[in-house]
């Protein structure tokens, strides 16, 4: 192991001699750190619904409701499940049909939708046709969209 | 033995980082609220930086943000020309509120009945959040966009800081002005500090601290630098400031003197929140950084080494620490 012998003099001051001499009770060591903090996991927008947090606060962040009658609160819980499941087999017929998008800027685009990622924000779509030519895979950020449209009778496999 | 600094970096966002809030101290901890250009702003566990979530929804550069003293609601100013409502549990939009302009400043009442919102268009808004779909209060008199508006003394006043290079104080009920400050050039950043009753500003080099009632002058200090953003510590020992040089700077409040000062953002910082046990500074870089108010102590992340566990041949012991911090 060689030691690597250098000096310096660091902004505080200090001259740093050898490896050996790191220790000699001059060099202000770091602090030592556990772990870096967590960052963003990419995939989602976060809001663990599994935190202690979430499952305590939760029923009474519902931001349309009195939370002071708890059968009211029932009632809504159910008929949100209702409208969440309804939507979710809305996207599943939704699979392999052709869809017509209105989005911001004027924008009207035609595709034919395949998947959504877990937190509608991402619409996978194929032969998406632009005013540059029909792309044959892409994304669509839901955010950017103001409303889309599909037939359940005729379908385009 | 002397320990050197270890800042933790929050990475996540892509743009400036304009604007930082703490929330209360809550059962669950507490919080903090960041708000970039990049339109995204996140929310983070205040003592570790850990990510929670990011509220989507803003389509332009978000340019304040905060959270209630609970943290159960969010509150963000953006250049879409909306200030929004969130829940900061779910991170679902609770409402969106629109103006004329693009909003520069959000900030709640102490029981997070009310929002108080000002911009670009010059006009101070007051939402009562408990019936969003009333017209708001307005408050005009600034000739210039409105930089920040805090609520002061209990709710019953509030403070605002415009490009019109004034302050000014209103009395809520009455919506007049009730006192004005004059600068001679636009005020970089307006803190409230409640306890105390303490009004800190910045503007060029100075950092100044007012009475918050009466808006008399207690102290002024200058810094090295331009500063962005000053902010002290709640228990007034110290203040922290952020500059165009890219470094932090800790002053003792009582003496003035500059006791720290770190190199560690690879641009402006922008905004600096101390809380007790830690402070974090955005910056044009993009990151957050947390910083210890005492070196070496152990909180969070950050771990206490007895001296004993320091002599060691193997100095990977040595440098397990981040070595981000030279990056």
């Amino acid at each position: 192991m060689c030691s690597v012998v250098f000096s310096y003099v660091t902004r505080y001051g200090y001259m740093i001699h050898n490896r050996g001499n790191l220790l000699a009770a001059v060099m202000k060591t770091p602090v030592r750190v556990l772990r870096l903090p967590r960052g963003p996991d990419g995939s989602s927008r976060g809001f663990d619904p599994s935190s202690a947090r979430y499952q305590a606060l939760c029923p009474s962040t519902i931001s349309a409701s009195d939370p002071v009658d708890c059968v009211d609160l029932k009632s809504e819980q159910r008929a949100r499940s209702v409208l969440r499941e309804r939507y979710l087999r809305s996207l599943i017929s939704m699979v392999k049909r052709d869809v017509k998008f209105t989005m911001y800027e004027k924008v009207k685009v035609d595709a034919v939708f395949q998947a959504s990622d877990i937190d509608i924000l991402n619409f996978q779509v194929a032969d998406l046709e632009t005013p540059l030519g029909v792309q044959k895979e892409a994304l669509i950020r839901c955010p950017d969209v103001i409303s889309y449209s599909f037939e359940i009778d005729s379908s385009k496999m | 033995m002397a320990m050197r600094q270890t800042p933790l970096t929050c990475s996540g966002h892509t743009r400036p980082v304009v604007d930082l809030a703490f929330s209360g101290i809550t059962p669950y901890g507490y919080f903090l609220i960041s708000a970039c250009k990049d339109g995204k702003p996140m929310l983070r566990q205040g003592d570790t930086g850990d990510w929670i979530g990011t509220f989507l929804g803003h389509k332009g550069a978000v340019w304040g943000a905060t959270l209630n003293k609970e943290a159960t609601k969010a509150a963000t100013a953006a250049a879409d020309f909306t200030a929004k409502v969130w829940d900061a549990v779910t991170g679902d939009e609770i409402l969106s509120l629109a103006h004329k302009h693009i909003v520069k400043s959000v900030n709640f009442t102490q029981d997070s009945n009310y929002l108080l919102t000002g911009g670009h268009d010059k006009v101070l808004r007051i939402y009562d959040l408990g019936k969003p779909e009333a017209e708001p209060q307005e408050i005009s008199g600034h000739t210039s966009a409105i930089k920040k508006a805090l609520w002061c003394n209990n709710d019953k006043q509030i403070l605002s800081a415009a490009d019109d290079k004034t302050v000014c104080l209103w009395d809520r009920s009455s919506m007049e002005v009730v006192k004005t400050l004059p600068f001679d050039t636009s005020v970089s950043s307006m803190e409230y500090i409640p306890d105390g009753e303490v009004l800190v500003i910045s503007y060029g080099k100075t950092v100044a601290f007012y009475n918050a009632l009466s808006l008399e002058l207690i102290k002024t200090v200058d810094a090295p630098a331009s500063v962005y953003s000053a902010s002290l510590h709640p228990e007034k020992d110290f203040f922290v400031v952020g500059g165009d040089d890219f470094k932090l700077y800790k002053y003792d409040y009582n003496t003035k003197e500059e006791l720290e000062s770190y190199k560690g953002h690879f641009g402006p910082v922008h905004c600096v929140r101390p809380d007790g046990e830690l402070y974090a500074s955005g910056s044009e870089d993009g990151t957050l950084r947390l910083w210890q108010t005492a070196v070496g102590k152990t909180y969070g992340l950050w771990k206490c080494v007895l001296p004993e566990e320091l002599v060691s041949e193997n100095s990977d012991a040595l440098y397990s620490t981040v070595p981000e911090m030279k990056a």
